[in-house]
C-alpha cells in the first residue's frame, strides 16, 4: 500500500529492491545504457585528452560529464533509499563540481581570449534548441495539469515522495536550452559550448529511453502508445537531429 | 543598454520574481488547514509513521512539516524582506548588496530544492520548481557580475580570510560527520536511517553531503589560494549559510515545542555553527565594507 492507499507492486530484489515494479526497470536500463555506452564513450574521450588538450575535447568531457551529473541527480535524488546511497553522493559531487570547473575554464576562456564562434547557429539548430526545450514541457506537463485541477496524486507517484526527473527537466534542462539559445544567437563561446553539451546529453538520452523501455517490456509492463509517443519517440527524432548537428558543428574553428 | 546593465535589470526581475512565489509557497501552508483520513502510513521500509494529517504538508511525516513550516517561516519573515532590502541596496550601489542577494538567492536554491524533491507531490509543486530555477539562474548570473566588481578585485589583495577559511573547514567537516555517520551507522547495522521516515531517500543529506560539504572545502581552497572566486563565494556562502542555520535552529525549536523528538547531537552541532555564522557574517561584511571604501 502506499501513502494514497494504493496497492503497488514492488521490484522485490537486488539494490532496487524497495523501488516501483514499474520504476525499478528504469533505473536498470539507465545503469545499463551508462555501463555500456556513456563509460565507454567517456573514457575514450578522457583517454584522448591525455594525449589532446584541444577545446574539442575539453567540450567532449565536459558533455560526457554533464550527462554523468544527470544520471548521479536522478540516482541521489529520485531512486529509493539503498546501500549505495553514499556512493550517489559521491558521484553526484564530483560530476557537479568537475562540471563547475569546466564552466569556469569556459568562461575564462572566452573572457580571457576573447574567443567567439561565428555564424554556426544555423535555423536547423534554432527549431532544434526552441523544440528540446518545449519538448520536456509537453513530455510532463500532461501528467502535472490534471492533478493540480483534479487535486489528485501523480497518476505514477506509486511509492514515491515526488517525481524528481520533472524537477530536473523542466527546472534545470529546458531553461538550459532557451538561456542556450540567447548565448547561441549573441555567438558566445560559452553558448557553443554549452549547445555541444546539449547535444551529446540528448543523443544519449536518445539511445537510453528505448533501453528503459525494452526493460520495463521484458518486466512485463504494458506501456500504452500515447506514453510511448510523448516519452519515447520524442527523443529518439531529437537524438537523431543532435547526431546530425554534432556531426556538423566538429567541423567548426572556434576562433580565439 | 550595455550586457552588464541588461544582465543587472535581469536579475532583479528574477529576485522580484522568487520573492512573490517564495511568499505565496511560505503563506499556503500556513492558512490551509484541510485534512486526511490516514493519521499514521507504513513506509515502503515497513515502518509506521506519524503523518502531519493537516493543511499543504498532510502528506509528510509530522517532523518533516513541522521542520517546513519553521522554514516557511523563516523565509517569510526574515529571507524575503532580507531580499527585498538587497535589491534597495543594489539600487543604492551598496557594496553589501549584491552579495547579500547573491546568498539570499543561494539559500532560495537551497530551500526550493529540497522542497522540489522532499515534500510530498502537492499543488504547490510547480511553484517549487519554478523558485529553484530562478534562484539557480539568479545565483548564477549574480556570481557573473560579481567576477568583474572592482571590489572583488580589492578583497583579492586585501582581505584577510583565515578565520573564514577556519569556520569553513570545521562546519565543513562537523557536517560531513554528522550526515556520514548516521549513514554509516543504519549500514552497519542494516537498518533504515534516521530520518528517513515515509519519504523516497534522504534528500537533505544528499545536498548537504553533496554539495554544501564540498563547497566549504573548495571555497576555504580558494580563499587559501587567493582565487577570485573565492572573495566572491565566501561572503556569499556565510550570508547563505547564516539565513540556512536560522531556518534550521528554528526548525529544531519548533520540534521541542510540538513535543516531536528531536536529535540533540544534530541541535548542538547546528546551534554551534549558528552561533559562530553570525559572528563571521559580522566581520566578513565589515571586512567588505571598510576595504571597499579605500
Amino acid at each position: 500500500m502506499n501513502q494514497y492507499g494504493e496497492s503497488i507492486r514492488i521490484w522485490g530484489s537486488g539494490i532496487y529492491s524497495h523501488d516501483s515494479f514499474f520504476k525499478a526497470p528504469i533505473h536498470i536500463g539507465t545503469d545499463f545504457t551508462v555501463l555500456f555506452v556513456v563509460v565507454p564513450l567517456a573514457l575514450y574521450s578522457f583517454t584522448k585528452f591525455r594525449k589532446e588538450q584541444s577545446v574539442e575535447r575539453y567540450i567532449q568531457n565536459f558533455g560526457y560529464i554533464s550527462l554523468l551529473l544527470y544520471y548521479s541527480a536522478c540516482l541521489a535524488f529520485g531512486v529509493t533509499y539503498n546501500r549505495l546511497h553514499l556512493v550517489y553522493i559521491l558521484l553526484f559531487s564530483t560530476c557537479l563540481f568537475s562540471v563547475n570547473i569546466l564552466l569556469a575554464f569556459f568562461y575564462k576562456k572566452e573572457n580571457e581570449e576573447n574567443r567567439g564562434v561565428n555564424s554556426f547557429f544555423t535555423k536547423g539548430m534554432k527549431v532544434f534548441l526552441i523544440l528540446s526545450g518545449f519538448s520536456l514541457f509537453v513530455a510532463w506537463l500532461p501528467d502535472i495539469i490534471p492533478t493540480l485541477i483534479k487535486g489528485s496524486p501523480l497518476a505514477l507517484i506509486e511509492v514515491y515522495t515526488t517525481e524528481p526527473t520533472y524537477v530536473l527537466d523542466m527546472g534545470i534542462v529546458s531553461p538550459l536550452m532557451f538561456i542556450t539559445y540567447y548565448l547561441c544567437k549573441k555567438e558566445k563561446f560559452i553558448g557553443y559550448v554549452l549547445f555541444r553539451m546539449i547535444l551529446i546529453v540528448c543523443l544519449v538520452i536518445g539511445i537510453m529511453l528505448p533501453v528503459q523501455t525494452i526493460f520495463q517490456i521484458l518486466a512485463g509492463i504494458e506501456l500504452p502508445i500515447p506514453a510511448l509517443i510523448t516519452k519515447v519517440f520524442i527523443f529518439i527524432i531529437l537524438a537523431a537531429f543532435a547526431f546530425y548537428f554534432d556531426r556538423k558543428l566538429r567541423k567548426i574553428k572556434v576562433l580565439g | 543598454m550595455d550586457n552588464q546593465r541588461k544582465a543587472e535589470k535581469t536579475i532583479n526581475i528574477l529576485a522580484v520574481l522568487v520573492i512573490i512565489i517564495a511568499a505565496v509557497c511560505s503563506v499556503v501552508p500556513l492558512i490551509t488547514k484541510g485534512t486526511i483520513p490516514e493519521e499514521t502510513v507504513t513506509s515502503t521500509f515497513g515502518q509506521t509513521v506519524t503523518l502531519y494529517g493537516k493543511g499543504l504538508y498532510a502528506r509528510n511525516s509530522e517532523s518533516s512539516a513541522v521542520q517546513a513550516i519553521a522554514q516557511d517561516l523563516v523565509t517569510l519573515i526574515v529571507v524575503i524582506p532580507g531580499m527585498i532590502v538587497s535589491l534597495i541596496l543594489v539600487y543604492k550601489k551598496h557594496v553589501l548588496g549584491r552579495y547579500i542577494l547573491t546568498g539570499l538567492f543561494g539559500y532560495m536554491l537551497y530551500t526550493y530544492m529540497s522542497y522540489a524533491f522532499l515534500m510530498f507531490y502537492n499543488e504547490l509543486f510547480l511553484l517549487y520548481v519554478a523558485a529553484m530555477t530562478i534562484s539557480f539562474y539568479g545565483l548564477v548570473m549574480n556570481i557573473c557580475i560579481l567576477q568583474k566588481d572592482e571590489v572583488v578585485a580589492k578583497l583579492e589583495k586585501e582581505m584577510k580570510t583565515k578565520g573564514l577559511r577556519v569556520f569553513l573547514i570545521i562546519s565543513g567537516i562537523a557536517i560531513f560527520f554528522m550526515w556520514s555517520g548516521r549513514i554509516f551507522q543504519s549500514l552497519l547495522k542494516g537498518e533504515v536511517p534516521e530520518g528517513l521516515d515515509n519519504c523516497t531517500t534522504l534528500v537533505i543529506q544528499a545536498m548537504d553531503l553533496g554539495i554544501i560539504v564540498p563547497a566549504c572545502f573548495v571555497i576555504a581552497y580558494l580563499l587559501k589560494h587567493k582565487i577570485r572566486l573565492g572573495y566572491i563565494l565566501g561572503p556569499v556562502i556565510i550570508v547563505k549559510a547564516v539565513t540556512l542555520i536560522t531556518a534550521v535552529v528554528t526548525m529544531g525549536i519548533f520540534q521541542i515545542i510540538a513535543g516531536v523528538e528531536a536529535n540533540v547531537a544534530f541541535l548542538l552541532v547546528f546551534g554551534g555553527i549558528f552561533v559562530v555564522s553570525y559572528i563571521y557574517l559580522f566581520l566578513v561584511l565589515r571586512q567588505v565594507v571598510r576595504i571597499s571604501k579605500k
